[in-house]
C-alpha cells in the first residue's frame, strides 16, 4: 500500500534520513521505532507531505506523493495526528471533527452561500456523522466544549478522531500515547486495534515499547537516520543490532533518569 | 435547525435586524438621516466583504476603494454612455472587480504579509489615478454626470425611502450570504487555518484556494456597493474612491471586529454615526470642522487595536455570553439550594 | 537630451526624499518588525514645525535643530504610548495601529496649521543653476546632499558604534540580544525616535521645494513604504535604491508620458517589479505571515 523507497533527507548539513526503504501492507499496523534523533518524525513528516524528501520516492497505492502539497495527499486517503498537538483550540470538539470531514462535502464558496436549504441538510448529515465518530472515540459527552479546555488525554483522542474523520485508508499516528498514563495507553492500544478492524491501515511512531510490541504486525527500526532492522515484534526483540543500538541507548536514558531522581 | 456545539447563523438575529431596518424610516423621517442610513448600507456591504477577508482569510486590503470605484464606474459607463439598462450592467459591475481580484490574487499569490498590503495599496492608487486621468471614459476629476436612476416594473426607485429599502435589501442578502459562508464547511476550514495551518492542510483544506475565493468575493461585494452608489447619485467623481476611503472601510471593520460578519456591519453603523455627530456638532460650534472626523477615526483605530484587539462586537458578545451563563448558573445553584 | 537630464535631476531629488523616508521604515522594521505607516507624517511635521518656528522669528539654524528634536520626541511618544502597548499584536493590527496614528496626526495638523500650502525659506540662496540645458536649484542639491549624509551617518551609527551593534543584534535575534543585556524596549523606542528624526530631516529638506501642507505625509509615507518594499524590507541599501528608483520612475513617467498619470505609472512598475522579485530587489525571503 505504501512504499518508501531510498529516502534521504538533509537539513543543511545534517542528514536526518539516509536511504531508508520500507513498505506498509494493507490492513497492518506498522510501527516506526528508534531512539531519540533516529529520524522517525522526519520520515513521518515526509510521508504526510509536510516537507519533501531530498531524494527518493514515496508511493501510495501507485501514486507518487513525495512532492505533493499536504492538502492533495489527504484526499488520496492519508491522514495523521501530531505529536505536538495541532488541535483547532478555538473551535469546539465537534467542530474539530467536522473540519476533518472537510473533504466529504464538495460545495464551493459560491454554491455554499446560495443554497440555503441544501446546506442545512448536508450540515445535519455531517454533524450526525461527526457525532458517531465522537462516540467511536468516547468523546460524545464533551462534544460542545472548546478544544482549549480539554485535558491532554482527551486532546490526543480528539486528534485521533479528527484524523479518522477524514476517512483515511492509511492513518499516521505520531506518538499518540506520549504523556498518557498506563490506563490511558491501554485504552489507546485498544482503540488503535479497533480502528484497524474498520479496515484502516495504521502506521505509528511510538516511544512506548509495550504499546508497540502488543499491537504492531511489523516494526521498522531506525537509528541515526538509517534503517537497521525490519520484522515482527518477536524478530525485532531478538535482533542483535536493535538490542545494541536501540535498547542500549534506552538503558542509558533510564540510568540518567534514575540518577536525576 | 439547531446543531449544538457548532457555530451557526442566528436567524433570530437576522430577523430582528431586518425588522429594525423595516421600521427605521417610519421612526426617523428627516431625509438627512435617511440618506445617511442609505450610505451606511452601501458601506456596510463593502465592510462585510473586507471583514471576511481580514478575519477569515487573514489578509489586509489597503485598496478596497478600487473595487468600489470600478463597480461604480463600470455601471456608469455602461448605462450613461452606452445606454444599457442598470439591471443588465449589475452583473458586469460585479464581474469586473471580481476579475481584477482574481488576477491580483493569482499573480500576487507569491506575495505575502506586508508585500500584499503594498500590492493592494498600489492597486488603489493606480485605479484612482486612472479614474482621474482616463477622461475619455471616466470624464476625469470633475466627475461623471447623468447616471440613470433605477427602474423596477416601471416604477422609478428615487432617492429617499425607496432607495433606502433597495440598499438595505442588498445588505441583508450580503449579510445572509456571508453568515452562511462563515458557518459552512468553508468558514470552518478558514477558522481552522487560524489555529493550525499545518493541521488544516492535512485535513485536505486547500488554504490558498479559499483565501483567493474570499478575496474575489470581497471585491464583488465592493463592486455591488459601487453599483448601488452610482445609481443613487446622479453623478460620481473619483474623490469618493481614494486611499482615505479604503482606510475608512478598514476602520469600520476594525472597530466592529474583523472576525465577525455582524461586527463589520455594526462597525459601519458606528463609524457613520461618528460622522453624523461631528457634522451636527459642527453646525453648533463652527470650530468643529469635518477634520475632527479624521482625528476621531484615527483615535478609534489606535484605541481599538490596543484595548479591543478583537473589535467591539466579539468582545461585547462575549461579555454578554458570560453574563448569561453566570445568571443561569446562579439560577441552577439557587434551585439546587432550594432542593436541599 | 536636455529633457532627459532635467527629468533625471528631478527624479534624483525627489527620490532622495523617498530614500530618507524609506530608511525610516527600515530602521523601525529591522528592530521591531513594525511597518510604521505614520512615517510620512513625521516628514509633514518636520516641514510644518519649521514653518511655525521661522515665522515666529526663530533663527534658521536653531529652528532646524528644534524641529528635529520636537519631531524625535513625538516619535518617542508614539512608541511609548502605542507600539509598546500593542506588543504581540499580529502584523495586520500593527499596520492598522500606525495608520490610525497617521490619520490622527494628520487631523491634528489640519486643525493646527490649516489646509493651505505653506512657504518655508530654502537653506541657502536659491537661484537655479544651469547644467547642460537643465536647471537645478541649490535646494535640490541640498536634498541630495542630506540624503547622502543620512546614509553615511546611519552607516557609521549601525556599523561602528555599540548602539548600532545592539540594533543589529536585536534585529537578528531578539532573544539572544535580550540575554546579552540589550533591552528590546529601549531599542524599539530608539528606533522610533531615530526614524522620526529622519522623517523630520526629510521634511526640512523638502519643505522649500514642496510647500508643506497637512496632507503631504500620506503620499510621502506611501512612496517611502513602496521604496522600502521595492528595495526589500529590512535592507538599508535596498531602501536607497528603491527610493531613487521610484523618484526616477515618477519623474520620467511624468516627463515623457503624462504628469497626471505619474502615480499610476510608478505603482504599476512597482507591482511589476514585485511580480518578478516577490521579496524586493535586495530582500529577505519571507516577510510577515500569510499570503493569498
Amino acid at each position: 500500500m505504501l512504499q518508501v523507497d531510498s529516502i534521504t533527507k538533509r537539513f543543511g548539513g545534517v542528514v536526518a534520513n539516509s536511504e531508508v526503504s520500507f513498505t506498509v501492507e494493507e490492513g497492518q499496523i506498522v510501527g516506526l521505532i528508534g531512539p531519540n534523533g533516529a529520524g522517525k518524525s522526519t520520515m513521518f513528516n515526509m510521508i504526510s507531505s509536510v516537507f519533501p524528501p531530498t531524494t527518493g520516492t514515496i508511493t501510495f497505492q501507485g501514486t507518487r506523493i513525495e512532492k505533493l502539497p499536504a492538502y492533495q495527499v489527504a484526499p488520496l486517503g492519508i491522514s495523521r495526528t501530531f505529536q505536538n498537538l495541532q488541535v483547532f483550540k478555538n473551535m469546539t470538539v465537534i467542530e474539530n471533527v467536522m473540519v476533518g470531514q472537510h473533504m466529504q462535502t464538495k460545495t464551493n464558496l459560491f454554491g455554499m452561500a446560495s443554497l440555503l436549504l441544501g446546506i442545512t441538510r448536508k450540515e445535519r448529515k455531517v454533524y450526525d456523522q461527526a457525532m458517531s465518530y465522537l462516540a467511536f472515540f468516547g468523546l460524545q459527552d464533551i462534544f460542545d466544549q472548546k478544544a482549549s479546555s480539554l485535558s491532554l488525554g482527551k486532546l490526543r483522542l480528539l486528534e485521533f478522531a479528527r484524523a479518522f474523520a477524514t476517512e483515511p485508508k492509511l492513518l499516521l499516528l505520531d506518538e499518540i500515547a506520549a504523556g498518557l498514563n498506563h490506563k490511558e495507553t491501554q485504552e489507546m492500544s485498544a482503540l488503535i486495534n479497533k480502528v484497524r478492524d474498520t479496515g484502516v491501515t495504521v502506521l505509528v511512531v511510538e516511544h512506548d515499547m509495550d504499546l508497540v510490541m502488543s499491537i504492531c504486525d511489523k516494526l521498522v527500526v531506525l537509528d541515526q537516520g538509517v534503517k537497521i532492522a525490519e520484522g515482527t515484534p518477536k524478530e525485532i526483540q531478538e535482533n542483535e543490532a536493535v538490542i545494541t543500538a536501540y535498547l542500549g541507548a534506552d538503558i542509558d536514558e533510564e540510568e540518567v533518569e534514575e540518577e536525576a531522581i | 435547525m439547531k446543531l449544538q456545539g457548532v457555530q451557526q447563523t442566528k436567524w433570530m438575529g437576522v430577523l430582528v435586524f431586518a425588522l429594525a431596518i423595516l421600521v427605521f424610516p417610519f421612526i426617523v423621517t428627516q431625509s438627512f438621516y435617511l440618506t445617511q442610513a442609505t450610505f451606511a448600507g452601501i458601506y456596510a456591504i463593502i465592510a462585510i466583504g473586507l471583514g471576511l477577508l481580514m478575519g477569515y482569510a487573514g489578509q489586509i486590503s489597503l485598496g478596497q476603494a478600487a473595487f468600489y470605484g470600478i463597480g461604480a464606474y463600470t455601471t456608469s459607463v455602461l448605462t450613461a454612455t452606452m445606454g444599457w439598462s442598470p439591471w443588465v450592467s449589475l452583473p458586469i459591475a460585479l464581474l469586473f472587480p471580481g476579475l481584477l481580484a482574481f488576477i491580483m490574487g493569482y499573480t500576487m499569490s507569491r506575495l505575502s504579509g506586508y508585500y500584499l498590503a503594498m500590492a493592494t495599496l498600489a492597486l488603489g492608487i493606480i485605479v484612482h489615478t486612472l479614474l482621474v486621468e482616463w477622461r475619455g471614459v471616466t470624464k476625469g476629476a470633475s466627475g461623471f454626470f447623468g447616471i440613470p436612476q433605477l427602474n423596477l416594473f416601471g416604477y422609478t426607485i428615487n432617492q429617499g425611502i425607496p432607495y433606502y429599502y433597495l440598499v438595505w435589501f442588498f445588505v441583508i442578502i450580503v449579510l445572509i450570504l456571508s453568515l452562511n459562508i462563515v458557518h459552512s464547511r468553508v468558514g470552518r476550514a478558514l477558522r481552522s487555518i487560524h489555529d493550525s495551518e499545518i493541521a488544516s492542510s492535512s485535513m485536505g483544506v486547500n488554504t490558498s484556494k479559499y483565501k483567493m475565493q474570499i478575496f474575489i468575493l470581497s471585491a464583488m461585494f465592493a463592486g455591488l456597493a459601487g453599483w448601488l452608489f452610482a445609481h443613487m447619485s446622479y453623478s460620481i467623481s473619483p474623490a469618493a474612491f481614494t486611499f482615505d476611503a479604503s482606510i475608512l472601510f478598514l476602520a469600520m471593520v476594525v472597530l466592529g471586529g474583523s472576525g465577525s460578519v455582524w461586527g463589520a456591519l455594526i462597525g459601519t453603523l458606528l463609524i457613520r454615526m461618528v460622522g453624523i455627530v461631528v457634522h451636527m456638532l459642527g453646525e453648533k460650534f463652527p470650530f468643529i470642522t469635518s477634520d475632527f472626523e479624521h482625528v476621531i477615526y484615527g483615535l478609534i483605530l489606535m484605541l481599538v487595536v490596543i484595548f479591543l484587539p478583537r473589535g467591539l462586537f466579539p468582545t461585547v458578545a462575549d461579555w454578554f455570553d458570560a453574563l448569561l451563563t453566570k445568571r443561569s448558573s446562579k439560577k441552577s445553584m439557587l434551585k439546587l439550594a432550594a432542593k436541599r | 537630451m536636455g529633457d532627459l537630464l532635467q527629468f533625471t535631476l528631478t527624479g534624483v531629488t525627489i527620490g532622495s526624499i523617498y530614500a530618507i523616508v524609506a530608511l525610516g521604515f527600515v530602521t523601525i522594521y529591522s528592530v521591531t518588525k513594525v511597518i510604521n505607516l505614520a512615517q510620512g507624517e513625521f516628514v509633514m511635521l518636520g516641514g510644518l514645525t519649521m514653518y511655525s518656528l521661522t515665522s515666529a522669528g526663530v533663527p534658521y539654524l536653531l529652528g532646524f535643530v528644534i524641529t528635529i528634536i520636537v519631531v524625535s520626541i513625538l516619535g518617542w511618544i508614539m512608541e511609548y504610548l502605542l507600539i509598546r502597548r500593542a506588543k504581540g499584536a499580529d502584523p495586520i493590527s500593527l499596520i492598522i495601529l500606525t495608520i490610525g496614528t497617521a490619520i490622527f496626526i494628520r487631523g491634528i495638523a489640519s486643525v493646527v496649521w490649516g489646509k493651505d500650502q505653506l512657504r518655508v525659506a530654502p537653506f541657502t540662496e536659491n537661484t537655479p543653476v544651469n547644467i547642460a540645458n537643465a536647471t537645478i536649484t541649490p535646494q535640490a542639491i541640498w536634498v541630495v546632499v542630506i540624503m547622502l549624509l543620512v546614509v553615511f551617518l546611519l552607516y557609521i551609527l549601525i556599523d561602528k558604534t555599540m548602539v548600532g551593534k545592539a540594533f543589529q543584534a536585536s534585529s537578528v535575534n531578539p532573544l539572544a540580544a535580550r540575554l546579552m543585556g540589550i533591552s528590546p524596549k529601549r531599542m524599539s523606542s530608539l528606533s522610533f525616535t531615530l526614524s522620526a528624526a529622519l522623517g523630520a530631516l526629510a521634511g526640512l529638506a523638502i519643505a522649500p521645494i514642496m510647500f508643506p501642507s497637512y496632507d503631504m505625509g500620506t503620499m510621502l509615507g506611501i512612496k517611502g513604504f513602496s521604496a522600502a518594499i521595492l528595495g526589500g524590507l529590512g535592507s538599508a541599501p535596498g531602501a536607497v535604491i528603491g527610493g531613487l528608483l521610484i523618484g526616477l520612475l515618477e519623474s520620467l513617467g511624468a516627463g515623457y508620458i503624462s504628469s497626471g498619470m505619474k502615480d499610476a505609472i510608478t505603482f504599476s512598475a512597482i507591482l511589476l517589479i514585485l511580480l518578478i522579485r516577490p521579496s524586493g530587489i535586495l530582500g529577505e525571503k519571507s516577510v510577515g505571515k500569510g499570503g493569498l
